[in-house]
């Protein structure tokens, strides 16, 4: 296509140029044997082989090409950490260096590849990487699907999904099916609770057997974690599937949109994976369809054309936290205040005594929809209250901000590992409940005096304080009380600060501190909860239940609702 | 009327001097800027661009990193990544933010219809 002398200069600069990166590769491989996992060394060197690949091709240089493209492959391996380089490896990408020179020396002279054949680099290079495929595989169509297949199977302790790459190296894996993994999990649960009603029957005579005891529940406890940890999977996986939802809205709805993934090696539980994704899922289409703004809108408003949606995800102290920001154009809380009266959700006195975090978590009530049309992406009300309803059933908490014309940001909390959870026990209205230790900042008992000395009214609600902070005091047998007559609010401080001893449990949900008296303080425990019967399961406050050490039942009470009720 | 200006930008000189040579013999009314990567790409002194050729594997940002810039800088430009091998997830990224795809080795007939 081109005349004599521009094919002359274009074969020049192929010559130049694949020489000088084939130098370049060999350099970094030299460099890359003292130090195999220095990542930026590793992306250059598949750059260059990119570049010399790309040449060839488009000079038509087939079997040049074919070498490269092979070599790149490998080299793409070993770039996602499932292939280091060793002397093998090294030696025969060195021999693959010589290969492609050797061609260009044949070019050079007769113009064509003439007679080189690469068989025998080529075969050693595609053993290579069948080696490096055959590590991942296995959960094709694992972590983001729905449950219930018959014959799952897990890859351990890296399970993945979808097109994402394993973590380096595992060929240290085990394979496990889910439904021994679960059989496995009960019969550890079984044991710490058969250790707790020992433990209970023999706390009169102590001596002798305590030490025994301890070390026994510490092995207890160190078996559970190691079971749980079987069924922790990456995050990652999933994400990945959200790139072609978001592709297709995008064009669906003529935006531009970025989405960013930040920490998705962070480890879930798989049962909560399911549900994640699906939360996840709905904030993504929600993000889209009324965040982010047509690109002219964004232009207008001084910003970037493209909508830039940001997922992170991160693990501390057990639990994982979720975020999703975007930067489109946030929410107007006095659009949803005016609704939320409008609608009857509250009275106008109330919605102004509202914070506006507190205004925002009206968007996940049932029916609640502040976009001006029915949408059908995300259809009317967004199917926000679907959030609220499962990350409760995840026993997390969701919390909102937003700032008007430059986005919103929804962060999730929810327990890493959901069968075995730390609580505080504690008494009140004559049963027992567990607290999720994880939400609890401190214990405060107070007698005598101390009691009318701490506890105030507020505005006829009661309060607590402690140093110089006032928190809001809930007690929980009110909150218990379903369904009978609760005290007014100002009675309620009178009476409690005529109590002879208080004690409260100060606990930390979303958005802020707050004191919950009990009858009692029993003791910490790790216990295996299990889902509230479908009896209770509207009630939000349980999140879960747990048999105790003498048998009774009790529930796992859900921090964040506690206030709200 | 001012000519129309392209940017291609790509680290292989030889991929450079391949649209350089199709843009001197076909589309003369056109004037071509080039960058070897996404740095030198914004730096590009000041005027309209109407359409950029992206390479996607370059040294410091990618393709399409670099697209989401361009579109910033040069609003209404019209942007193509050029790959070899298209992976899905790229394409879907790509498709995502309205970025064209052009297969590499550029074809000539290729360019005529994108550029009308």
């Amino acid at each position: 296509m081109f005349d004599e002398e521009t094919q002359r200069a274009l074969m020049q600069e192929f010559f130049s140029e694949n020489r000088e990166a084939l130098d370049r590769i060999e350099q970094g491989l030299l460099q890359l044997e003292g130090m195999p996992s220095n990542q930026p060394l590793l992306h250059a060197i598949f750059r260059d082989m990119h570049t010399v690949k790309g040449n060839c091709r488009m000079m038509e240089f087939i079997r040049s090409e074919e070498l490269a493209h092979t070599a790149e492959s490998l080299l793409e391996h070993m770039r996602s950490g499932r292939l280091r380089i060793d002397q093998e490896i090294g030696s025969l990408l060195l021999q693959v260096l010589d290969g492609l020179r050797r061609a260009l020396q044949i070019i050079e002279q007769s113009g064509a590849e003439g007679e080189i054949q690469f068989t025998g680099l080529l075969r050693q290079l595609e053993r290579i990487i069948a080696r490096a495929e055959s590590m991942e595989t296995v959960v094709e169509e694992g972590a983001g699907e729905p449950e219930g297949e018959a014959a799952e199977e897990l890859l351990l302790p890296g399970g993945r999904g979808g097109e994402a790459e394993a973590v380096a190296g595992r060929s240290d894996s085990i394979r496990l099916s889910i439904e021994r993994l679960d059989a496995l999990l009960n019969h550890v649960g079984e044991l710490g609770a058969g250790f707790n009603q020992l433990k209970y029957a023999l706390s009169r005579q102590p001596t002798q057997i305590e030490p025994a005891m301890e070390g026994l529940g510490q092995q207890i406890q160190t078996l559970q974690d190691e079971v749980l940890r079987y069924r922790l999977q990456p995050i990652g996986p999933v994400w990945e599937t959200f790139h072609r939802l978001v592709r297709d809205l995008a064009v669906q709805t003529k935006k531009k949109v970025l989405l960013e993934l930040h920490g998705e090696e962070t480890e879930v539980d798989r049962n909560a994976l399911i549900v994640v994704k699906e939360i996840m899922g709905h904030l993504l289409r929600n993000a889209i369809d009324h965040g982010i703004e047509l690109p002219e809108q964004r232009i207008e408003s001084g910003k970037s054309p493209v909508g830039r949606i940001h997922l992170s995800a991160e693990q501390r102290q057990g639990q994982i936290y979720l975020e999703i920001a975007d930067d489109g154009r946030g929410i107007d809380v006095q659009k949803v205040r005016a609704k939320a009266i409008g609608s009857g959700l509250l009275t106008e006195d109330r919605a102004w005594e509202l914070q506006e975090a507190e205004i925002f978590r009206l968007i996940l009530l049932p029916g609640f929809s502040t976009a001006e049309q029915v949408s059908k992406i995300s259809g009317r009300g967004t199917g926000m209250d679907v959030v609220q309803t499962a990350v409760e059933q995840l026993g997390g908490t969701i919390s909102i901000s937003s700032v008007l014309g430059s986005g919103s940001r929804f962060r999730l909390r929810i327990p890493q590992t959901m069968a075995i959870v730390p609580v505080l026990l504690v008494r009140a209205w004559g049963e027992n409940f567990a607290l999720p230790q994880s939400g609890i900042v401190e214990l405060l008992s107070y007698h005598g005096a101390e009691v009318a000395e701490h506890v105030q009214g507020k505005m006829g609600a009661p309060m607590l304080r402690v140093r110089e902070h006032l928190f809001p005091l809930v007690v929980l047998a009110q909150v218990l009380a379903w369904g009978e007559k609760k005290e007014d609010p100002g009675e309620l401080t009178e009476q409690l600060r005529g109590w002879p001893a208080l004690h409260v449990v100060v606990v930390q949900s979303e958005e802020q501190i707050f004191a919950v008296a009990v009858e009692q303080i029993l003791e910490p425990a790790n216990l295996v909860i299990k889902p509230v019967g479908s009896l209770f399961s509207g009630i939000h406050v349980l999140a879960g239940t747990t048999v105790l050490p003498d048998g009774s039942v009790a529930f796992l009470l859900n921090v964040a609702e506690l206030l709200q009720s | 009327m001012s000519k129309k200006r392209a940017l291609v930008v790509d680290d292989s000189s030889l991929a450079r001097m391949m649209v350089r040579k199709i843009f001197s013999t076909r589309f003369t009314e056109w004037e071509l800027l080039e960058a070897k990567d996404g740095e030198e790409a914004l730096a590009v002194a000041g005027g309209e661009i109407h359409l950029a050729l992206l390479d996607f594997n370059m040294p410091g940002m990618n393709g399409i990193e670099l697209a989401e810039k361009l579109m910033v800088q040069y609003p209404g430009i019209a942007l193509y990544l050029v790959t070899a091998n298209i992976q899905e997830r790229m394409q879907q990224k790509a498709d995502a933010l309205g970025i064209g795809f052009i297969k590499k080795p550029i074809a000539e007939h290729k360019l005529v219809e994108i550029m009308g």
